[in-house]
């Protein structure tokens, strides 16, 4: 490999796990808006999204030597976030669980930079349609997976997958 | 995994135009980050260190 040749993730891997600590830098650098924004999708809160990606970048450390390179780092990392935020948002919800707000109107952050009306985008997805997706398109969870965890049958949550993406499609082609 | 759907969905990403993680975030990051690198090395120097040499208790 030329100094010139970015590294592969996996070559940035091995390198971490033999304790090149500045390799981690160069995962960082690579994945660390991919993640924030996947985290600000579930949460819809900058500054929790800031916080929880913090937190998912010291698990990434900390099980490294669990990737077993069988599948591309960025499912592993992006499946790693998708479990992270939703294991956070059910101990939100827990801890939150007498308070009677609706979980939209509480989560929901407007960012004034957004070039699409995040309010309103996410004020049309439940946190429920937020888990589904994050589950497929994020954790790459099979639809087997999606309807065992979230107790509906395979045709719904196939369905269900289909219609957020339209609702989805129809938001960003506005 | 249909890429169509895939695809709509990465540009939903996009389009909420989350600005890149700062460098303070950073800096924290790969502090923690170092900090347990050297907390793994301890650890494993310590692990090859035979019990009888970390032992501190005081016997004449």
């Amino acid at each position: 490999m030329t100094p010139d040749e970015p590294s592969s993730d996996n070559d940035l891997v091995d390198a971490i796990t033999q304790g090149d600590i500045q390799a981690f830098e160069g995962l960082y650098d690579r994945y660390a808006g991919k993640v924030l924004k996947r985290c600000f999708f579930i949460c819809v809160n900058q500054e929790e999204a800031r916080d929880l990606m913090q937190e998912i970048w010291i698990k990434v450390f900390l099980h490294l030597h669990d990737f077993k390179k069988q599948a591309a780092f960025s499912s592993w990392l992006y499946r790693l976030t998708t479990n992270h935020c939703l294991n956070y948002i059910k101990s939100k919800a827990y801890s939150e669980s007498s308070e009677t707000q609706h979980p939209s109107e509480e989560l929901i952050h407007e960012d004034p930079t957004s070039k699409i009306d995040v309010h309103h985008l996410l004020q049309k997805l439940s946190l429920e349609d937020r888990t589904i997706l994050a589950m497929k398109f994020m954790g790459e969870y099979t639809y087997e997976e999606i309807s065992a965890i979230c107790e509906i049958n395979l045709s719904a949550a196939k369905m269900r997958v289909s219609r957020l993406i339209t609702k989805l499609r129809e938001e960003v082609n506005t | 995994m249909n890429d169509e759907e895939d695809l709509v969905f990465e540009q939903v990403l996009d389009a909420l135009h989350i600005p890149e993680p700062d460098q303070t975030t950073k800096e924290q990051v790969m502090k923690a980050v170092f900090f347990l690198g050297v907390a793994k090395e301890i650890g494993a120097f310590h692990a090859s260190i035979p019990g009888t040499l970390l032992d501190d208790s005081m016997s004449e």
